[in-house]
């Protein structure tokens, strides 16, 4: 079971002098229970590509398969593959607008035809997905709340359908370094205790490095990379040219190494940087 | 789908058109359209027609652009052609139970739609070949030489208006996308049910037009912006013997249509 990309081709307003070739021969495999994160540049394609992990966008050329249903049969029902595949979209607290949280988190669900009595009982185990208290925020105005609520409501909204595969662009953007923290917090515990396959989309490495288990760099409407996190940023150098940083911490234990201290190189969490760099300090002062 | 309506983009280009001065742009329009209105007969429209394609021709835009902006009005101009077609009284030419066309009802559709269309490829034209800042200042000075008061006001708002057609087109389908990811549905059902599909979208739009409105009034007040008294231009407007010359034609081709409808 997984999402298959195969040499997918993805082109804006073909034919017009706007034309865009923003994917080019995408070929990738997301499989389930795996956290996947997809990184680069802005405008390298990222929100085109999971456009088309559950068919709102569809492939001018190559195919996509969901759990082996290439999308674009005629006899596919979107709504059961947008149902299986949920979309986060960039600022989804921009997608608000019932009058209540409850309501709106109620929205997909009821899209789904279900009951009023299962409706409920998916908006509260959404809410208590982004832990949102359901008695304290269900009949607040969504338009109330700060930011950070606002996006936990959104996101609430796209797992009120209970997907399988939960795909996030960007869920960190605009967000201050708190609200950034406990929406990845969250995304972490909702691949690990709620077993959702996770695709996350970001221009940061940091967010990105500690938490996927697995690394896509796009640049230009290609996958350049796809590989574990610390062979990714091995290619230190490749990946500047491309105009991204690797996370901080890694620059961190370059930095040391190059002072002549002996750390190894590819640390993507704090925790590691610390063992590492007791073990140095231990091993006594490095003869530059 | 929504990507269909070209009212409002710029396409940059070194045309005959493209070059002309934003007020001529204007008038001609105008004086066009005066002509276009004056026509009656197929004479008359076989002008209009030559002069349109002509002026296409010139402007180096794509007659796919012209016709792809068209897509959107093909309901309403084929609502007139039918309209008309069936409704118009005269001589019978084709019947079939109470439906029937008559001579009259043929041509009148006809001509209608042609002017519908033409009107649409004009105005269209217009914005496609003149950036949105030449645009404005050409209203303005146009208004003001109406004597129009805020006349910069006016043609501000205008250009905000033109300029903010495609992102709010934009807008438009990101969020019909993002509410689609929920399982949203928006072509099928009954027209009530259509009708109420469109909340999740329009309540959304109108939260961040006003959320726009809100930051572009901020960032033109932050950049000093008061209206225009005393407002000065770094380009001032000059018109040279291309616009002259676009005038001549253009009266040229006025004077031509009325000749068509009084003397042929
Ligand atoms: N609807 C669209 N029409 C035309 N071009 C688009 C459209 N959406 C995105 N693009 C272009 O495609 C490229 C990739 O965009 P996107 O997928 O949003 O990148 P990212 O999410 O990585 O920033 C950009 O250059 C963008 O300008
Ligand atoms: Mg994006």
């Amino acid at each position: 079971m997984s999402i298959t990309l195969h040499e997918v081709y993805h082109t804006y307003q073909p034919n017009t002098p706007f034309e865009y070739h923003a994917l080019k021969n995408i070929s990738l495999e997301i499989k389930e229970g795996e956290f996947v994160g997809i990184i680069g540049h802005t405008g390298s394609g990222k929100s085109t590509l999971v456009q088309h992990f559950n068919g709102l966008l569809k492939a001018t050329q190559g195919r996509v398969l969901i759990d082996g249903v290439d999308i674009s049969g005629k006899e596919v029902k979107l709504k059961e593959i947008r149902q299986k595949v949920g979309l986060v979209f960039q600022y989804p607290e921009h997608q608000l607008f019932e009058e209540t949280v409850a309501a709106d988190i109620a929205f997909g669900p009821k899209n789904l035809g279900l009951s009023p009595d299962k409706i409920v009982k998916r908006v509260k185990k959404a809410m208590a997905m982004v832990k949102l208290d359901y008695e304290r925020y269900k009949d607040s105005s969504p338009f109330v709340l700060s930011g950070g609520e606002k996006r936990r409501v959104a996101i609430a909204g796209v797992l009120a359908m209970e997907p399988k595969y939960l795909v996030l662009d960007e869920p960190t953007a605009g967000l201050d370094p708190k609200g950034r923290d406990e929406i990845l917090a969250q995304i972490a515990d909702l691949h690990r205790e709620a077993g959702l396959t996770v695709v996350l989309v970001s221009h940061s490495m940091d967010d990105v490095a500690r938490l996927a288990s697995r690394l896509i760099v796009m640049h230009q409407g290609e996958v350049v990379y796809n590989n574990h996190p610390r062979q990714v940023f091995s290619e230190n150098n490749r990946l500047k040219n491309i105009g991204l940083d690797i996370p901080t911490v890694t620059k961190l234990m370059i930095a040391l190494k190059e002072k002549g201290w002996p750390v190894r190189t590819d640390i993507l969490t704090i925790e590691e940087a610390k063992g590492e760099i007791l073990k140095a300090v231990k091993g006594g002062k490095p003869h530059a | 789908m929504l990507k269909d309506i070209t009212i409002g983009q710029y396409i940059p280009g070194n045309s005959a058109i493209h070059q002309l001065d934003p007020r001529t742009k204007i008038i001609t329009l105008v004086l066009y359209m005066v002509g276009l209105f004056l026509v009656n007969n197929v004479t008359g429209y076989a002008v209009v027609t030559g002069f349109t394609l002509a002026v296409i021709l010139l402007s180096g835009i794509s007659l796919k652009i012209i016709l792809k902006g068209l897509k959107p009005l093909l309901f309403i101009i084929v609502l007139t052609l039918g309209l008309h077609l069936f409704m118009t009284s005269g001589e019978i030419i084709w019947q079939w139970g109470f439906l029937k066309i008559t001579s009259q009802g043929l041509r009148q559709g006809i001509f209608m739609a042609l002017r519908l269309i033409f009107l649409v490829t004009i105005t269209s034209l217009l914005t496609l070949t003149t950036t949105p800042i030449a645009l404005t200042d050409g209203i303005e000075k146009v208004l003001k030489a109406l004597f129009i008061p805020a006349a910069h006001e006016l043609a501000m708002m205008m250009t905000i208006a033109l300029r903010f057609i495609p992102t709010l087109i934009e807008e438009t389908e990101k969020i019909m996308k993002a509410q689609m990811a929920r399982g949203a549905d928006f072509d099928t059902g009954g027209l009530l049910a259509r009708a109420k599909s469109l909340i999740p979208l329009l309540v959304p739009l109108f939260l961040s037009s006003f959320r726009r409105a809100d930051e572009l009034a901020m960032a033109m007040e932050a950049r000093c912006y008061r209206g225009g008294e005393n407002r000065t231009r770094l380009k001032q407007l000059l018109m040279g013997t291309r616009d002259y010359f676009a005038f001549g034609i253009t009266g040229l081709f006025l004077a031509i249509t009325i000749v068509t409808r009084y003397m042929v």
